[in-house]
C-alpha cells in the first residue's frame, strides 16, 4: 500500500500518513427500528468502485476528511471536508468503523 | 584451480576494460588464496583463475558455471563473508573477502549429491503434490533428508545484526531506471527544463550494455565512428556534469509501487523514491537456448563473454562455438577470434543470413541449430543439426556462446498496470500500453538499435518533463516522427530464423529453469495433467520460482508451452512479476529500528530510584521500586506518590462542548457544575465499552478529560470524528504531552500537600470528585480529588517541564510522613481491592457497561448518545453475564485469564486476580453467567488446572463504603 | 548547563567553535524545546495574526512568517507565526515571553468563544536541525519532500518523523535550518533517531551558545 491521498489541508501524502475510517453511512434516528440499527452497525455496502470514505490525517493536520476512493484501483479522485459538497448527502452522520 | 597469477591469464589492456592491472587484490575461495585485479567482480576473478564450476544445481546437483555475468541467472550464487546467495558475477571483489561455494558437499567441484541427477525418475514434476502421501509414514521418513537438502544457502545466525542498514527518502520529478544509452538520454533531456531527475543504474559506472560494446557505431551523427564504450563515456560525462540529475550507481530498482513509489536498494541502503514521472529504460537480456546439456559450464550468454573480455580482460578458454541470428553474434565471433580464441563456427538458424559480415576463417553453419552439448563437468562438444538435410554433426569445443534472442526487462513494468504483448515481428514480449506517468525507452521496447534508443530516451525524457510542466522546448512531435521512420527501417531489416524445430530429441537433460532444475519434459507432463497456462504451470512445476524469478526461464517456457498446446504466446500468458525484482535482505527492508518510545518527564527519576521499568504500550513505566507489599503498605498507612503522566489528557473547548460530550459519553455532562469531576464510559454504537476516564468541567464550555493510557489517540480521533460528522463547533486537543501528572494518595496525603500549597484541602472545602486550580511548590496545577487507589488523594496536572521539581518537592514534604513512590503493580493491586476496572484488562471488545456492573454510569434517560439504542436493547433482552468480584475460599491465587467452571464446563473467566496480603487468598474480578452472579454464590475457578472453590462478592474488598476516600 | 528563564540547557557539548564548524560543514542538532509555543484555533486566528505580523498580513497554509510583539514592559520580542491550517496557527516566541504572549493574545480573542489560545510549550519538544546536510539527514527519517522546490524557506508542514507526528518549520538563518517539534514524550527518542541517522554525516550536538551565534540573535 503506497498510494497517495490528497489531504484537503496538507496536500498529497502517502497513505501511511492516514488512518482509514471506513465507508460513510448514516446513523439511524434514535427511535428507528432495531433492524435499521443492526444494519447500520454491522453491514457495509463495500462497493467495488468509487465510494465515499472517512480518512483521518493522523500524521499531519489531525483532522477528519472525506475521500472518494476507487476500491478497485486505490485511485482517489476527490477529497474534501465534511459539508463541503452536496454530493455527500449520505454522510450527514458519522459512520462506525 | 589454476595458477594464482591471474594477470597472466588476462587479455592485453584495452580502454574498455575496467580492471586495473596495477592494483592486484586477493581473496580466499573455499579457503584458497585467489588473486584478482581492482575492478574485477568475484566471478571474473574466479573465471580468470580457472574456476569453471561455480555452483551445484538445486535439485539434481549438476555442475553449473558462469553463464550471464549480468546478475540474472542462479549459477554463480556463493556465500561471501557469511552472506549467502551473493551473485558473484556482478559483486565486486574486495581485498581479503572470504568466498565459499554453497549447495554442494564437500565442494562444488566434487559434490556427493550429484547422484541426484540419476534419480530424476523418482522426482517427477509435482513431486510434493503426489509423492510421500501414502503411507503417511513415508513423509516422516523422508522429511529429515528433504529438509537437509532443500533450501539454498545458509544464513549465519550472527550476521547482519550490525544495524548498518540505512533508509533514505527521495522525491523527484522524473526517475529514470537504467543507465544505458536510452536512460542517460532520457535523464539528460528531462533535466533540460529544470526537472529534478534521479537516475538509478545497476552498474558501478554508467553505460549499460555499451560498456562492453567495442564495435564502432555508424550513427547517430554525433557519435559516428566511436566504439560503444566511448559513446557511453561521453553520455556519462554529460550526466555527471548536470547538477539536477542525482545519480544512484550500483543501485537496483526492485519494486515499483502504487503512487509511483520506487524501491531501490544499494548495498545496505534502501531508497524510497517518489517520482511524478518514471522512465523505464531497463534494457533487455539474452534468452537461453533449449538443447540437452544447455546448462553445462561452458555454455555462456553472449553478453557474459562480452563482459568477460571487454570489462575484465578475461577470455573463455579452449575453442568456442557461437550461436547467432543477427550481426551481434557475428561481431562477437570476430571479437573472440581477435582475442585469440579459436572459433570453430557460427551456427545461424536463418536460411540465408544477409547483411551479416562473414568473419575471416570462421565457418558459418547457416540454417543449422545446436541440438545438444556433450560433456560432464563442462562442454566438450556441440551437436549441430542441418535443418535442410536433417543431418546432425558434432563439433569439438569448450564453449558455446548463445546470442541472438532477447527478452525485454519488463519486470518493473509488470508491477504496474502496463500491458505486455507478443510482437511477432520482433519475436519479443514488449510493453504495449503504459500508465500515463510511466514511459519506456531503449532495448526494453524490443528494439535494439543505438540510434533508436537515444531517440526513444529523448522522447521519454521530453514526455516526462511535459508531464511535470517543466518542458525544455524540445519538439516532441519531430522526435516521435524520427522514431517512427527509423523504426520502420529497423523492422524492415529484421530477418528472423524460422521457428526452430521441435525441441530436443538428443539424449541428456535440457533445462528450462536453471534455478529449480525444470526440464521441458516436466512442463509437458504438467500440461498433460491440465496445467496448460503459465500461472498454474508455474505453481505446479516450480518453474520461475527460484532465485532468478523467471529471468532466464520464463520466455523459453512460454514458447515451449505455446508450441506444445498450440495456443498463441499471448494466450499462454505469463507469470506476474512482483517485488523484489532483485533479491534483497530483510535487513535492508527493515532498516534502522524506529520503535517510538514514550518517556515521561520523570523517567530519569524512576531510574535513579531503582524503578524496574516496564513497557506499557509505547510508554516506559516503573513496575515497582522494591517489594510491592511495602509500596501498598505505604499508600494504605502513610502516603504514596506515583507518576501518572501517561494518562491520556484531552482538552475540549467550544460552544458545543457540553452537547458533544453528552452525545459521546454514557453519562451526562451538560449539567456537571464547573469545578466538579465525573467518571464516565464511552461506548460504540453496539453498546460495547471503548474507554473510560474522568471529565472535569473547567468552565462553561471547557472540559478536561482523562482517558486510559493506551487509548488517548483513539479517543482524540473518536471525539474529532463525531465533531466532524455532527459539525459541532468544538476544539479537541490532545494535551497528554503537555502535562506531567502525579497522584499523591494515602492518609497523610493532605498533610504532605498542605505544606506546599495555599489551596484549602480540608475535607469540607475540597470534597471528593472536585477540582481546583492552584499552585504547588510555585507550579500552577490542576488538582483533581479522585481516588483510583482507594485512599484520600489528589491527582495533580502541571506543565510537564516542572515534573522533576514537583516530584522532588513532594518527596521532601512527605519525608517526615514516610512517603514512598509506588509503581504500576502496587497501583493495580490497590485498585483491584476497590473493584475499579481497567479497560482492556477487565473488559474486552464486547463488554458493555450494564453487564460490566457499571449501570450507574449510563444515563438512559438522556437524549440520544452513542450506544444508547444498543444498551436499551441489551436491557430489554436481559443481562446474560456479569463482571463480579470473587474471593477464593483457600489461600490460592488464580492467574489472570483462567476459566470459571460450572458442571465441568468453562462458563466464565477471571480477568484480574491478586493475593490478599493478610490471608493469602486470591481475590479479583471475573465474568460469570448471570445466574451465578448473586452475592455469595459459590463458584469454581480453575487454579493450576485444579478446580478450586470461590465466592461471589459484590462490594469492594477494601473500604466498601468509601469512607477513607471521602475523609 | 546554563539557565535561562527557568530552563536548563547545555551552553556547549564539546566547544562552541567545534559545534559551529560542524553545522557549517555538515549538520548539527540543538534542543530548542524551551521556545514558547502557542496554538491559536478558530476563526479569530486571522485577527491575532495581524496583531503580530502587521495589519496587511496575509495568511497562507503551510507558510511561516516572522513578526514581533511589544511586551508590557515596553520591550519588543520576535515571534514566528506558522499557519498550519485555515483556522490553526502555531506561534513561537522566546521562552521568557511565553506567559506575556499567551496573556496578551487571550485578551485579544473575540468574545464569541469560537477561537481559543492554548499554551502548548510543554507539549512539544523542539529540535533545530541546521547545516548544508540537514535535508539529507531529515530525509532519512521522513518521507516528506524536503527539496527546496517543495520546502522553501519559511515553509511549515506536519508529517511523520521517525514514525511520530511532528511540525517542521524551515527557517534558514545563515545556514539551512529546520525547527522540528514533536510530542514532548518522544523528544529523547527522536533525538536519538536523528543521532543514529546522522552518524554518516558527522552530526554534531549544538549547545545554546553556538546555536545563538549561528542564527545571529535570540532564538524564537
Amino acid at each position: 500500500m503506497s498510494f497517495l491521498l490528497k489531504c484537503p489541508n496538507c496536500g498529497e501524502r502517502s497513505v501511511a500518513d492516514f488512518r482509514f475510517g471506513g465507508e460513510t453511512n448514516s446513523r439511524p434516528d434514535q427511535d428507528a427500528p432495531h433492524a435499521q440499527w443492526v444494519n447500520y452497525y454491522y453491514f457495509r455496502k463495500n462497493v467495488s468502485g468509487e465510494r465515499q470514505e472517512w480518512w483521518y490525517h493522523k500524521f499531519g493536520c489531525r483532522q477528519w476528511f472525506l475521500a472518494v476512493r476507487d476500491s478497485r484501483t486505490n485511485e482517489v479522485p476527490r477529497t474534501y471536508w465534511p459539508g463541503d459538497r452536496a454530493e455527500q448527502a449520505a454522510s450527514d452522520g458519522a459512520s462506525q468503523e | 584451480m589454476a595458477d594464482p597469477a591471474s594477470r597472466d591469464n588476462r587479455l592485453p589492456p584495452h580502454p574498455s576494460q575496467r580492471t586495473d592491472p596495477s592494483s592486484p587484490v586477493s581473496f580466499t575461495f573455499n579457503g584458497k588464496q585467489v588473486s584478482a585485479l581492482e575492478g574485477d567482480t568475484i566471478g571474473s576473478a574466479l573465471h580468470s583463475s580457472g574456476v569453471r564450476i561455480f555452483s551445484r544445481s538445486f535439485k539434481y546437483h549438476r555442475p553449473r558455471g558462469l553463464m550471464c555475468m549480468t546478475g540474472d541467472c542462479p549459477n554463480c550464487l556463493m556465500n561471501v563473508d557469511g552472506v549467502p546467495n551473493v551473485r558473484t558475477c556482478t559483486a565486486p571483489v574486495q581485498q581479503g573477502m572470504d568466498v565459499q561455494t554453497q549447495n554442494a558437499w564437500p565442494s562444488a567441484e566434487h559434490d556427493a549429491l550429484s547422484m541426484m541427477d540419476k534419480l530424476d525418475r523418482l522426482m517427477p514434476v509435482g513431486f510434493y503434490y503426489k509423492s510421500l502421501i501414502r503411507p503417511r509414514i513415508s513423509w516422516d521418513m523422508a522429511r529429515p533428508f528433504i529438509r537437509r537438502v532443500a533450501g539454498l544457502g545458509k544464513v549465519g545466525p550472527d550476521k547482519d545484526q550490525d544495524n548498518e542498514h540505512q533508509h533514505h527518502n527521495l522525491w523527484a520529478d522524473v526517475a529514470v531506471i537504467g543507465g544505458g544509452p536510452a536512460g542517460m538520454a532520457a535523464a539528460l533531456e528531462a533535466s533540460k527544463g529544470g526537472c529534478r531527475v534521479v537516475l538509478v543504474d545497476e552498474g558501478p559506472v554508467l553505460g549499460g550494455h555499451l560498456l562492453s560494446d567495442v564495435s564502432v557505431h555508424a550513427g547517430p551523427e554525433e557519435y559516428a565512428g566511436l566504439p560503444g564504450y566511448e559513446v557511453a563515456a561521453r553520455l556519462a560525462g554529460e550526466v555527471h556534469g548536470t547538477s539536477n540529475i542525482k545519480l544512484l550507481s550500483g543501485a537496483s530498482a526492485f519494486g515499483l509501487y502504487p503512487g509511483n513509489l520506487l524501491g531501490v536498494s544499494k548495498g545496505k541502503r534502501l531508497y524510497k523514491i517518489r517520482s511524478k514521472e518514471i522512465i523505464v529504460a531497463t534494457g533487455c537480456r539474452e534468452v537461453p537456448q533449449m538443447f540437452p546439456g544447455n546448462d553445462l559450464p561452458g555454455v555462456y550468454m553472449g553478453e557474459a563473454v562480452r563482459r568477460l573480455m571487454h570489462l575484465y580482460g578475461v577470455a573463455p578458454s579452449g575453442r568456442a562455438l557461437v550461436v547467432a541470428s543477427d550481426k551481434r553474434g557475428y561481431q562477437l565471433a570476430s571479437e573472440l577470434a581477435q582475442a585469440g580464441v579459436q572459433v570453430v563456427g557460427i551456427v545461424d538458424g536463418r536460411e540465408s543470413p544477409v547483411g551479416s559480415d562473414a568473419v575471416d576463417g570462421i565457418p558459418v553453419f547457416a540454417n543449422h541449430e545446436v541440438t545438444g552439448a556433450s560433456g560432464t563437468k563442462g562442454v566438450k562438444g556441440a551437436m549441430i543439426l542441418d535443418k535442410s538435410a536433417g543431418e546432425t554433426m558434432r563439433l569439438g569445443c569448450e564453449a558455446i556462446v548463445i546470442t541472438g534472442a532477447y527478452e525485454p526487462n519488463t519486470g518493473l513494468l509488470t508491477q504496474t498496470s502496463t500491458a505486455l504483448t507478443y510482437d511477432p515481428e520482433l519475436q519479443e514480449i514488449v510493453p504495449a500500453d503504459t500508465p500515463s506517468t510511466i514511459h519506456v525507452a531503449g532495448d526494453v521496447t524490443g528494439i535494439h538499435d543505438l540510434e533508436l534508443s537515444l531517440l526513444q530516451g529523448r522522447a521519454a525524457g521530453c514526455e516526462a518533463s511535459l508531464g511535470v510542466d517543466k518542458p525544455a522546448g524540445t519538439d516532441l512531435d519531430a522526435l516521435r516522427g524520427a522514431i517512427v521512420e527509423k523504426e520502420q527501417a529497423y523492422r524492415a531489416n529484421l530477418q528472423s530464423a524460422a521457428p526452430s524445430s521441435d525441441p530436443p530429441r538428443a539424449a541428456g537433460k535440457t533445462f528450462v529453469c536453471l534455478c529449480e532444475d525444470v526440464t521441458p519434459k516436466d512442463l509437458y507432463q504438467g500440461i498433460d495433467e491440465g496445467f496448460d497456462e503459465m500461472q498454474t504451470l508455474k505453481r505446479y512445476s516450480t518453474l520461475s520460482m527460484g532465485p532468478c524469478q523467471g529471468k532466464m526461464c520464463l520466455r523459453p517456457a512460454i514458447e515451449l508451452c505455446s508450441r506444445y498446446t498450440g495456443q498463441t504466446m499471448d494466450e499462454t500468458g505469463s507469470t506476474t512479476s512482483r517485488p523484489p525484482l532483485r533479491p534483497l535482505t530483510l535487513g535492508t527492508l527493515a532498516g534502522p529500528l524506529h520503535m517510538p518510545v514514550k518517556r515521561t518527564a520523570l523517567h530519569e527519576k524512576h531510574i535513579l530510584l531503582g524503578g524496574a521499568m516496564a513497557d506499557v504500550g509505547p510508554w516506559k513505566r516503573p513496575h515497582s521500586y522494591g517489594p510491592v507489599s511495602e509500596e501498598i503498605a505505604a499508600v494504605r498507612e502513610r502516603v504514596g506518590i506515583i507518576d501518572v503522566s501517561t494518562l491520556g489528557k484531552i482538552d475540549v473547548q467550544g460552544v458545543d462542548a457540553p452537547a458533544l460530550l453528552d452525545r459521546v459519553y454514557t453519562h451526562r455532562f451538560s449539567n456537571l457544575p464547573v469545578g466538579r469531576i465525573r467518571y464516565s464510559l464511552l461506548c460504540s454504537d453496539n453498546g460495547s465499552i471503548i474507554d473510560d476516564g474522568t471529565i472535569t468541567r473547567l468552565a462553561d464550555s471547557h472540559y478536561f478529560i482523562t482517558t486510559t493510557t493506551a487509548n488517548v489517540d483513539l479517543m482524540e480521533e473518536w471525539l474529532k470524528w463525531w465533531n466532524a460528522g455532527w459539525k459541532t463547533r468544538v476544539h479537541v486537543n490532545n494535551v497528554t504531552s503537555g502535562y506531567g501528572a502525579i497522584n499523591l494518595a494515602g492518609p497523610k496525603a493532605r498533610e504532605t500537600l498542605s505544606k506546599l500549597t495555599d489551596v484549602d484541602l480540608s475535607p469540607d472545602a475540597f470534597r471528593y470528585m472536585r477540582s481546583v486550580e492552584g499552585d504547588v511548590a510555585g507550579v500552577p496545577c490542576l488538582f483533581l480529588r479522585i481516588g483510583f487507589v482507594g485512599e484520600i488523594g489528589w491527582e495533580m496536572h502541571f506543565p510537564a517541564e516542572y515534573s522533576e521539581h514537583m516530584w522532588d518537592a513532594l518527596m521532601d514534604a512527605g519525608s517526615e510522613f514516610g512517603i514512598a513512590p509506588f509503581g504500576v503493580e502496587a497501583q493495580r493491586v490497590l485498585r483491584l481491592a476497590k473493584k475499579h476496572i481497567i479497560l482492556g484488562q477487565d473488559t474486552d471488545m464486547v463488554s458493555n457497561p450494564l453487564e460490566g456492573d457499571l449501570p450507574w454510569v449510563v444515563r438512559l434517560d438522556k437524549d440520544d448518545f452513542i450506544g444508547k439504542h444498543a444498551l436499551e436493547a441489551i436491557q430489554e433482552r436481559g443481562l446474560r453475564e456479569m463482571l463480579v468480584g470473587f474471593v477464593m475460599d483457600e489461600p490460592v491465587v488464580p492467574e489472570d485469564g483462567v476459566p470459571v467452571m460450572h458442571s465441568g464446563q468453562p462458563v466464565g473467566r477471571v480477568t484480574s486476580s491478586r493475593a490478599d496480603p493478610t490471608t493469602g487468598r486470591g481475590f479479583g474480578l471475573a465474568w460469570v453467567p448471570v445466574d451465578l452472579s448473586q452475592e455469595g454464590t459459590q463458584i469454581t475457578i480453575r487454579v493450576k488446572d485444579n478446580p478450586r472453590p470461590a465466592r461471589v462478592v459484590h462490594e469492594a474488598f477494601y473500604d466498601p463504603e468509601g469512607a477513607r476516600l471521602r475523609e | 548547563m546554563e539557565e535561562r528563564s527557568g530552563w536548563l540547557r547545555p551552553s556547549f557539548y564539546t566547544s562552541v567553535e567545534e559545534e559551529m564548524e560542524g553545522v557549517k560543514g555538515s549538520v548539527g542538532i540543538s534542543d530548542i524545546s524551551p521556545a514558547g509555543k502557542l496554538l491559536v484555533q478558530g476563526p479569530g486566528g486571522e485577527r491575532i495574526a495581524r496583531s503580530l505580523l502587521g495589519k496587511d498580513a496575509e495568511l497562507q497554509v503551510g507558510r511561516a512568517q516572522a513578526g514581533s510583539r511589544e511586551s508590557a514592559d515596553g520591550e519588543t520580542f520576535p515571534v514566528a507565526v506558522c499557519c498550519l491550517a485555515p483556522e490553526e496557527l502555531f506561534v513561537t516566541c522566546p521562552p521568557e515571553r511565553r506567559d506575556d504572549l499567551a496573556g496578551a493574545l487571550n485578551a485579544e480573542l473575540p468574545e464569541d468563544g469560537q477561537t481559543i489560545v492554548m499554551d502548548v510549550t510543554s507539549s512539544y519538544a523542539g529540535i533545530n536541525v541546521a547545516g548544508p546536510r540537514s535535508s539529507d539527514l531529515l530525509g532519512k527519517v521522513t518521507d516528506l519532500d524536503l527539496h527546496h522546490d517543495a520546502m522553501s524557506n519559511l515553509a511549515c508542514v506536519q508529517g511523520q518523523f521517525a514514525e511520530v507526528h511532528g511540525i517542521l518549520v524551515r527557517w534558514d538563518r545563515g545556514e539551512p535550518g529546520n525547527n522540528l517539534y514533536v510530542a514532548r514524550e518522544y523528544g529523547v527518542y527522536v533525538w536519538e533517531a536523528l543521532w543514529e541517522a546522522g552518524e554518516e554525516y558527522g552530526l554534531v550536538a549544538v549547545g545554546v551558545e553556538a546555536h545563538r551565534r549561528l542564527i545571529g540573535g535570540v532564538p524564537a
